[in-house]
């Protein structure tokens, strides 16, 4: 009897312990990491008693993920969620940059889509020339060719 | 946001922009450009589109002129008037009768039934959002004084992936069938986007579609009401709605709400709203959630 309550106890607050590129140890417990596709993954795979080892993370941006998986696994109401996120997306390119490879890689399907979202209203609206300089693209186009798709569509970049 | 951003996460980012806005940024190098023109970012960019529900467009046509309203904002907000890509006398005979018989995925289908020495079939495909048309070839089919009047249907066939335009042309005999001299069942011809052909289709229709009206695509099919007056026995239904399934390429008719069964005074015709089925009348809307087929196909 006694076991099989500190066996529920456990499974509840069971923390796993991730890993950042940079060998910070932030405790997570289970349910808020699990939303991550990935760590699920790694945790079944018998990383869970173990540190698991998030190679493609910096402990800067792991820390604000683990701020995302905490505040999404904390009950908050639906509307104050959204403010949340909206103040949590609202970062310079670079962090969002990172939170974007991040969420790409730990597999967070909702954080990912907020971030892409951002990154679409951030650049509609922009010119050619000023998503290549945001995203460092050079351009591989002749003036000949860029001027021929310019044509196509004439209407588009009016 | 200077490094190199991973291909599945730049398509997940441009999968959200407009479509005016991705034109523009095929210029920003070779990799966006074949990026945005591939089949598969189009499909993919459609069903963002179609989950998001945010970006759909009404089109309005005034005489010859086209202009898109943001659907989210009507009517508050204002419309974009947009060029019509065809010349009226050249491309198309004229702006007159020409109606949109159909949306689906954006694409419009433009139908123009004209009266030249001998009756004509027009029709094209329109993708406002692009500007861009593509020309149908006139049908198999010329049917002459004979015919009495057509009606048209338009949609997207999702099991074999293709856009199909659907004519079903009413002819006139000399046996008073009903109200109209009209020989049943009619002709009807599919033209298939993919095989850039018409071909007939068999059909066992023994109503008579609502002269003029529109078709309405839901569920793979589109639909019309028919003409009321065709009572054939004191059983029989007066209100029905005509399906012609793109897929399997047949005809069916489903029992109208209860009320309407029977009523002949008012005027009955199909639309789309939420992506259901709906009956407009007169003053007031049934919305159809589940089909229910009367006649076998």
């Amino acid at each position: 009897m006694a076991s099989s309550e500190s066996t529920t106890t456990s499974t509840t607050t069971k923390v796993l312990r991730l890993k950042s590129s940079d060998n910070e140890i932030f405790g997570v417990e289970e349910k808020a990491a699990l939303q991550s596709e990935t760590i699920k993954s790694l945790a079944e795979d018998g990383y869970s008693e173990d540190v698991i080892p998030l190679f493609n993370v910096e402990k800067k941006t792991l820390a604000k993920i683990v701020e995302w998986l905490n505040k999404h696994a904390s009950g908050s109401s639906k509307e104050e969620l959204k403010r949340w996120d909206a103040d949590f997306v609202d970062v310079d390119k670079d962090v969002l940059y990172d939170l974007l490879l991040a969420s790409n890689y730990l597999n967070i399907e909702v954080l990912l889509h907020q971030l892409a979202q951002k990154v679409a209203d951030m650049i509609k609206g922009k010119k050619p020339e000023e998503i290549r300089q945001l995203f460092g693209i050079k351009n591989d186009f002749t003036p000949e060719e860029e001027a021929e798709i310019r044509r196509e569509n004439a209407w588009a970049f009016e | 946001m200077s490094d190199y951003l991973p291909e599945d996460i730049l398509l997940n980012i441009l999968a959200r922009l407009p479509v005016k806005t991705l034109l523009q940024f095929r210029c920003v190098s070779k990799t966006w450009y074949s990026l945005i023109t591939s089949p598969s970012f189009i499909t993919h960019h459609l069903n963002e589109k179609a989950t998001s529900k945010n970006n759909d467009f009404l089109l309005f046509k005034n005489r010859n002129s086209y202009f898109l309203y943001p659907d989210k904002d009507f009517p508050t907000c204002n419309g974009e008037e947009i060029d019509f890509p065809l010349h009226e006398g050249v491309d198309f005979p004229s702006h007159d009768n020409m109606y949109n018989t159909a949306s689906c995925n954006g694409v419009s289908c433009l139908v123009r039934f004209y009266l030249d020495s001998r009756f004509k079939f027009w029709a094209a495909l329109w993708n406002p959002s692009i500007r861009k048309t593509v020309p149908i070839p006139p049908p198999n089919a010329g049917f002459q004084s004979l015919r009495l009047f057509e009606i048209a249907g338009f949609g997207f066939d999702s099991i074999n992936h293709d856009y199909k335009l659907v004519r079903i042309v009413y002819l006139e005999t000399s046996v008073y069938c009903h109200t109209k001299k009209t020989k049943l069942p009619p002709l009807a011809e599919v033209y298939s986007l993919k095989s850039g052909c018409w071909r007939m289709v068999e059909n066992d229709l023994k109503h008579v579609i609502m002269e003029y009206s529109r078709s309405a695509f839901v569920n793979g099919a589109c639909h019309w009401t028919t003409v009321s007056s065709q009572r054939r026995s004191r059983s029989a239904a007066l209100n029905v709605i005509v399906f012609f399934d793109l897929a399997d390429e047949k005809m069916g008719g489903m029992i109208v709400p209860d009320c309407m069964v029977f009523r002949d005074d008012m005027e009955l015709t199909v639309t789309v709203f939420d992506g259901l089925l709906s009956l407009v009348a007169s003053w007031r809307q049934f919305i159809l959630k589940e089909k229910k087929r009367i006649i076998a196909t």
